[in-house]
C-alpha cells in the first residue's frame, strides 16, 4: 500500500510556492520588468559604443579614400599646369608661329610708332 | 529505511558534484584572474607598446617643393610626384625579361639593367625620379623583384629661361644653385608625419590630427618677367653666336624700385638635364665674374666731377693729338678729338678728356664716389655667389691709378653692380638695393615675406643726375652709342669696350675685349635699366657695335610689352613699387 501523504503534510510542502498570492505575482512581475528595462538599457548603451567605433572606422576608410582621390586629383591637376606651362613657351609659341604661321618680325619700316615715351610719361608721372 | 539511506547517499553524491565543479570553475576563474594579472598588470607595457607598433603607423605627407613663379603667375620651377623604381635582385625571376622590359619602360640600354639585377647587392636602384606617365605604366605591369617608391621630381617648363636665376636641385630634392640653393629652407619647407592607425590588412583606418608645422613648403614669386626674361635671352643669344663671343650677360632691372626684371648669361643650361652641363654654363656671370667696365665707368666719374660742381656739361677740354703719356704709359683715344666739351668727352668716350676730368676730383673723391655707387661691395641680391668686385684703396694706387681708373681699368666690377650705379642716375640719385624676390608665399596663399623697394644710400645729387642724364641722352643722340636709340623713346646710356688682361705677360690683350652697353629708357621717367656685356667676341669689337644694339632689341620690345600690360590693366607694368622719395635716403 502506497504510503500517502497528509492532507496537512501537503498544505504544508505545496501551497507556499506554488500558489503565489496576486500581490506577489504583480510584485515579481514589477520587478522583472526592472530587469529587463535596466538589462535593456545596458544593452543599448553597449550597442552604442560599438555602433559609434565602427562608424568611425567605416568613416575612417571613407576619409582615407577620400584623401587618397584628393591626393590624386591634385597631381594630375599639377601634371596639366606644367603641361599648359610648357605649352605656353615661349619660345615654343615663337617657333610656331615661324614654321607654321609662317610669321616673321616687322622691318623698322613696318612699325609705325603710336606712342612715344612722351605719353608714357603721361600716364605715369615722372619721379623726380 | 534503504530509501532513506539511498537518499542521503544521492544527497551527498550531489554535495561532491555541486563541489567538483564548484572547485574546477574556481580554479578556471583563478588561472584566469592570474593570468589577466600577468597579461594586464605585469606584462603591460611591453604588451601596449607592441600593439602601438602593430597598429599606429607615421604617414609621411607628401611634402612638395614650392613652385617658383614669375610676377605675373607664371610657372617657371614646379614639383612633381615621380617614381623611383629599385629592385630587390634575389627576388627577381627571369633577368633577361625583366630587363627587356624595364628598359622599354624606363629608357635604359638592357645591359645597363641586367648588369644591375646580376648584382650580389640586396637592393640597387634602377632609375630615380622616372616621369609619372613612365610611372604609372611602370605600375601597371607588378615585374616580380622590383618595386618603386613615390619621390618629388623639379620640373622647369621653360627649359633654359631664367636658369641662371633658378639654379637646380639635386637628386635629394635639395637646391644646388641660384633661388632653388639660396632659399632652400623656403621651399622644401617640412616633412609632416600625422600617426595613423591600420587594420590588419594594413589599410589606415582613421588618423590623429595632423600637428601644426611651422613653415611649410612655400612659393616664391619673382620681380622677373617672363616676357621680359625670353626676350633679352633671345637678343643676347642672336648677338653671343653672331658675334662668337666666348659668353654674354644681359640684365634688366626697374630703376625706380631696384626689382631685376631679367637676368640672363650665354652659354645657358637647362636645369631639367643640369648635368649635361660643364660648371661653366651654370655659373651666374652677372653676379659671380668680375671685368674691367671700361668706358662704361666714366660715368661714376664725370658723376663725381659734376656733383663737386668742378666742371660744368660745356667747359671745354683739350683732348690733344688722340692721346696722352703719363710716366711712361700711353692712353690713346680712338681718333685725334682737339677740344671737347665736358659733355662730348662722355658723347665721344674720349680716354684723355676723362683723364683730365679725374685729375680734377683726385684719388680719394674719386674712390670716394666709386664707393657711394657700391663698388666694393655686394649688392645684397638674395642669389648665392656673389662677389665684392675689386676697388683697391687709394692709399695702393700707383702714379697712373687715378687715370686708369677714370676709364675704367685696374678696377673690377660684377655686371649688376654697373647696372645698379647706373640706375642710381636714373632715378635721381638713390643706389636702390637689387631685388629678386617679390613674395614668399605659404602653403595655404598666406605672405610670409614681402619685399619692398630700398634705398642703400644717396649716391649723388638729383640735380647731378639729370645732367648726368642729359649727358647720356647725348651720347646716344650723337655719341658712340647711337645703335642704343628706340624710335618714340628718349634713350640715357654709355658703351664700353674694355681690353681684358692677360694672364701670361699681365698686359691688356689686343684681341679680348668685353664690349657693353649701360642704360635706361625713357631718359626721363625711367622704366627700364639694361645692361648688356659681350665676352670676347670674334667678329666685331665694339660696345657701341655690338652690345648698344641688343640694348636696343631689349629695350624697345619690353616698353612695348609694358605697355600693353598697362592698358590692359596692370598699373604695375609702368610704374610698379615706388622707391621712397630721394631725400628719405639714408
Amino acid at each position: 500500500m502506497p504510503h500517502l501523504a497528509s492532507t496537512t503534510d501537503l498544505l504544508t510542502r505545496v501551497q507556499p510556492a506554488s500558489i503565489p498570492s496576486k500581490r506577489e505575482k504583480a510584485r515579481r512581475a514589477k520587478d522583472l520588468a526592472k530587469i529587463l528595462f535596466t538589462a535593456g538599457i545596458i544593452l543599448a548603451g553597449a550597442l552604442l559604443y560599438v555602433w559609434q567605433h565602427i562608424q568611425i572606422i567605416r568613416l575612417g576608410y571613407s576619409l582615407e579614400r577620400l584623401n587618397s582621390e584628393l591626393s590624386a586629383l591634385m597631381q594630375e591637376e599639377k601634371e596639366l599646369t606644367v603641361k599648359i606651362a610648357e605649352l605656353k613657351s615661349l619660345g615654343r609659341i615663337e617657333a610656331m608661329a615661324r614654321r607654321k604661321l609662317e610669321m616673321a618680325e616687322p622691318t623698322p619700316s613696318q612699325i609705325i610708332l603710336l606712342s612715344s615715351d612722351r605719353q608714357t610719361q603721361a600716364q605715369v608721372p615722372p619721379e623726380r | 529505511m534503504r530509501k532513506n539511506s539511498s537518499s542521503v547517499m544521492d544527497a551527498r553524491s550531489t554535495r561532491v558534484r555541486t563541489l567538483v565543479i564548484f572547485v574546477s570553475l574556481a580554479s578556471f576563474l583563478l588561472l584566469t584572474l592570474v593570468r589577466l594579472f600577468d597579461l594586464q598588470i605585469r606584462q603591460h607595457k611591453r604588451l601596449t607598446a607592441g600593439a602601438i607598433r602593430q597598429h599606429q603607423r607615421k604617414i609621411p605627407l607628401p611634402t612638395k617643393r614650392g613652385s617658383i613663379l614669375d610676377r605675373n603667375g607664371k610657372e617657371l620651377a614646379v614639383s612633381l610626384q615621380s617614381y623611383s623604381v629599385f629592385a630587390h635582385p634575389s627576388f627577381v625571376e627571369d633577368v633577361s625579361q625583366t630587363s627587356s622590359e624595364l628598359s622599354s619602360l624606363l629608357d635604359i640600354p638592357e645591359e645597363v639593367i641586367s648588369k644591375k639585377l646580376l648584382s650580389q647587392r640586396s637592393f640597387v636602384w634602377i632609375k630615380r625620379r622616372v616621369d609619372p606617365d613612365k610611372g604609372k605604366a611602370f605600375l601597371e605591369r607588378k615585374l616580380p623583384g622590383i618595386f618603386s617608391v613615390e619621390e618629388s621630381k623639379r620640373y622647369y617648363p621653360k627649359q633654359e629661361l631664367a636658369s641662371h636665376v633658378l639654379g637646380f636641385v639635386g637628386l635629394d630634392d635639395k637646391g644646388l644653385e641660384g633661388l632653388e640653393f639660396s632659399h632652400n629652407h623656403y621651399l622644401v619647407g617640412s616633412t609632416q608625419y600625422p600617426v595613423g592607425y591600420s587594420d590588419a590588412l594594413g589599410r589606415i583606418a582613421f588618423r590623429e590630427a595632423e600637428a601644426d608645422v611651422t613653415l611649410e613648403n612655400c612659393d616664391l614669386i619673382l620681380t622677373v618677367d617672363e616676357t621680359i626674361q625670353y626676350i633679352a635671352e633671345r637678343a643676347l643669344e642672336k648677338s653671343v653666336a653672331r658675334s662668337k663671343a666666348r659668353a654674354g650677360t644681359i640684365i634688366v632691372m626697374d630703376p625706380q624700385t631696384g626689382q631685376i626684371l631679367a637676368m640672363a648669361d650665354r652659354p645657358a643650361f637647362n636645369p631639367n638635364h643640369y648635368a649635361a652641363y660643364p660648371p661653366a654654363f651654370r655659373r651666374n656671370r652677372a653676379i659671380t665674374d668680375c671685368y674691367e667696365p671700361g668706358s662704361t665707368f666714366k660715368v661714376i666719374m664725370a658723376a663725381g666731377v659734376l656733383e663737386e660742381g668742378l666742371m660744368s656739361p660745356a667747359e671745354r677740354i683739350y683732348c690733344g693729338m688722340g692721346g696722352i703719356t703719363l710716366n711712361g704709359f700711353h692712353i690713346r683715344d680712338y681718333k685725334k678729338y682737339g677740344w671737347l666739351s665736358f659733355s662730348e668727352v662722355l658723347q665721344n668716350s674720349s680716354n684723355v678728356g676723362a683723364i683730365k676730368a679725374a685729375s680734377r676730383l683726385g684719388k680719394e673723391r674719386f674712390n670716394d664716389y666709386i664707393r657711394r655707387f657700391g663698388f666694393g661691395e655686394r649688392t645684397g641680391i638674395e642669389l648665392p655667389g656673389e662677389v665684392r668686385g675689386m676697388v683697391r684703396n687709394p692709399r695702393d694706387w700707383s702714379s697712373i691709378s687715378l687715370a686708369a681708373v677714370s676709364i675704367g681699368q685696374e678696377v673690377s666690377v660684377t655686371p649688376l653692380q654697373l647696372l645698379v650705379a647706373f640706375c642710381s642716375i636714373a632715378n635721381g640719385g638713390a643706389l636702390m638695393r637689387p631685388y629678386l624676390i617679390q613674395t614668399i608665399r605659404g602653403p595655404h596663399g598666406e605672405i610670409i615675406r614681402e619685399s619692398s623697394p630700398q634705398i642703400i644710400r644717396r649716391s649723388i645729387s638729383p640735380a647731378t643726375a639729370s645732367t648726368m642724364t642729359d649727358m647720356l641722352i647725348q651720347v646716344v643722340q650723337q655719341g658712340t652709342g647711337r645703335n642704343a636709340a628706340i624710335p618714340g623713346y628718349t634713350v640715357a646710356g654709355k658703351t664700353g669696350t674694355s681690353q681684358k688682361l692677360e694672364g701670361r705677360t699681365g698686359g691688356y690683350s689686343h684681341s679680348k675685349v668685353v664690349a657693353s652697353f649701360a642704360g635706361f629708357v625713357p631718359a626721363h621717367s625711367p622704366r627700364l635699366a639694361v645692361l648688356v656685356t659681350i665676352d670676347e667676341p670674334k667678329i666685331g669689337s665694339w660696345g657701341g657695335t655690338l652690345a648698344a644694339p641688343v640694348f636696343a632689341e631689349v629695350a624697345q620690345q619690353s616698353m612695348l610689352h609694358l605697355e600693353t600690360r598697362f592698358r590692359e590693366g596692370d598699373p604695375r607694368a609702368l610704374g610698379g613699387r615706388r622707391a621712397d622719395a630721394p631725400g628719405k635716403a639714408n
